[in-house]
């Protein structure tokens, strides 16, 4: 999988993970930029990718994970 | 002894004597400097006798982390790590929430425990490497500022600061002291004028009823917020000075539209702990991810997620409730009530979002967000009436004696005089507020008044400065019958 097919992947998850069709991702998107995106979602849309991408995240990378950008590149090591 | 209360002269004489050695010594060794005086300062605060209490949390976790940093399997790093959480979840229940026993807690236990945890279960899940140096790491769990309440700090970001030492920044001293004072301000004038009146109206439940009741549990918030946050600005100018930069543990809370809001900007370090090290965690376990699949069916995508969530946030809410001292009236005042104020907001979020757009409320109007702020300083309030009442059955008695007709003398007769403060204290108590509402007016404006006030005339500087040192010398010598020393925030 390139960088690229991951990155359709993921808008799709949180295009349909947010029910908000207009969710265009880069590397630098963070919660911040997405308004329902907040800590009390911030789980469940970790288990989302992991279920989409058939992968595990480490709790360390849950809690430190920057961006979408450093999501995508932990999804490249592990697939 | 002497003492080293934040409030005390002797302590900013301690703190610029270390500074000045902090300086004079070679980058190398500086943090051997902040060691010797993070133990002295534990010593002359806490006492020797609770020297051991200290050295078993920190030696468990410097020892846990190390081992589970050398293990290959799982199943070894996991044990290790059970052994630990227990040890010191152990040691902290012992200390902090056993009634009547012979021997007393090492200062600030309830906050380093939870920095050392932090450090094992970042170590654990690969975030950190467990440090070799021992004496290091002692001064990660001892560094001084941070040993009275906080803040909560991880050790990834400290570590590298502590052990490279800082270089000399006039500035950074400069600012460092300015922002002691300056928590000292809030502390001796602002915490203490209010201590008096808070004192009186809790005090006397027969006596006070109505709108005094009302008005005092608004002086405690005003008071818990500059007794804590002034500890904090004491703290945090402290560390400036030694160039090292420590978490901010408060950004203007009053000024939240939301609960939720409020707790990220309420004793901010103590809430990112507990959903990094607590909620994530729980979240992600297989029953919580099964309730969720569960009322996913049920419910649908959007509605079905929130049910687990809730859950979790009522451990966690218990959880924090209980870290505040174990007691029911903490439990409910600092936990659940707002687990519960949070839940609301969430579930009433959308029908509120409907209701403003069919009147046409512009929510971003400033008196419909001064009517939010309000609705959160209230509800807030309401959970200060049982963080400060001694039971929860004396807070539902407050609670009840507001709820009676306000008294008619409190607007016409000015009955409030009543409460202990003369005119001469009310008008120091307003100067400070003054000066602390200038102080918030920046930063909601994300600059730094100090920063602002480097670019005045000298005239102009000079004089704040000093109408800032009158402010706390003046509090300082009169102490209006409340202890100075003495910060809300110390006893946990």
């Amino acid at each position: 999988m390139t960088r690229e097919e991951v990155f359709d992947k993921l808008n799709e998850i949180f295009r349909e993970y947010f029910d908000d069709e207009e969710i265009t991702l880069s590397d630098e998107t963070t919660a911040d930029d997405i308004e329902d995106w907040d800590s009390l979602e911030h789980i469940n849309l970790i288990v989302a990718v992991e279920k989409a991408f058939g992968m595990k995240f480490t709790m360390g990378e849950v809690t430190t994970m920057k961006n979408v950008g450093a999501m995508a590149d932990l999804i490249l090591e592990r697939i | 002894m002497f003492s080293l209360s934040l409030t005390s002269l002797s302590y900013i004489i301690f703190v610029v004597v270390f500074v000045f050695v902090y300086y004079m010594v070679h980058r190398r060794f500086r943090w051997i400097v902040l060691l010797a005086a993070s133990v002295l300062f534990f010593i002359v605060v806490s006492g020797a006798a609770s020297i051991p209490w200290l050295l078993l949390g920190a030696a468990t976790t410097y020892a846990g982390a190390r081992l589970i940093g050398r293990m290959k399997k799982e199943a070894g790093k996991r044990a290790i790590l059970a052994i630990v959480l227990v040890l010191v979840l152990g040691e902290l229940f012992l200390l902090k929430y056993t009634r009547g026993l012979p021997f007393t807690a090492p200062i600030a236990v309830s906050f380093y425990s939870l920095s050392i945890l932090g450090y094992v279960l970042d170590v654990y899940w690969g975030v950190t490497k467990a440090e070799e140096n021992p004496f290091l790491y002692l001064l990660y769990v001892t560094y001084f500022p941070q040993m009275t309440s906080g803040p909560v700090t991880r050790y990834r970001l400290m570590q590298p600061q502590l052990r490279e030492g800082a270089a000399f920044s006039y500035d950074k001293v400069k600012n460092g002291l300015i922002r002691i004072v300056y928590g000292m301000m809030k502390k001796c004038v602002i915490a203490d004028l209010c201590a008096v009146m808070v004192s009186e109206v809790f005090g006397d439940t027969v006596t006070y009823q109505g709108a005094y009741v009302l008005l005092g549990v608004m002086l405690f918030a005003l008071e818990l917020y500059a007794d804590f946050s002034g500890c904090m600005d004491i703290v945090l100018g402290t560390s400036e000075c030694f160039g090292i930069e420590l978490p901010e543990n408060f950004d203007i809370p009053f000024s939240s539209v939301t609960m939720s809001e409020f707790w990220r900007r309420w004793h901010i370090t103590l809430g990112v702990w507990f959903k990094d090290y607590v909620l994530y965690p729980l979240l992600k376990t297989a029953p919580f991810q099964k309730l969720n699949t569960v009322c996913v069916e049920k419910f649908g995508r959007k509605k079905g997620r929130k049910p687990a969530t809730y859950l979790g946030l009522l451990a966690v809410w218990f959880l924090i409730g209980y870290w505040h001292g174990g007691a029911m009236h903490y439990v409910i005042g600092s936990g659940l009530l707002h687990w519960f104020y949070i839940v609301s907001g969430e579930l009433f979020e959308e029908p509120v979002k409907k209701l403003t757009r069919r009147l046409h409320i512009d929510r971003r109007a400033k008196g419909y967000v001064l009517l939010q702020r309000l609705k959160v300083f209230f509800l807030v309030c309401s959970g200060f009436v049982f963080f400060r009442s001694e039971t929860s059955y004396q807070a539902c008695k407050m609670l009840y004696r507001m709820a009676v007709p306000f008294e008619r003398g409190f607007f016409t007769g000015f009955s409030v005089w009543k409460l202990g403060l003369g005119a001469y204290e009310l008008c120091f108590l307003s100067i400070g507020c003054a000066v602390m509402w200038t102080v918030s007016g920046f930063k909601l404006r994300r600059r730094d008044i100090r920063t602002a006030l480097a670019g005045q005339h000298a005239v102009v500087r000079y004089a704040v400065y000093l109408l800032l040192c009158a402010l706390v010398l003046l509090g300082m010598m009169r102490g209006f019958g409340a202890d100075v020393s003495y910060f809300i925030y110390n006893k946990f």
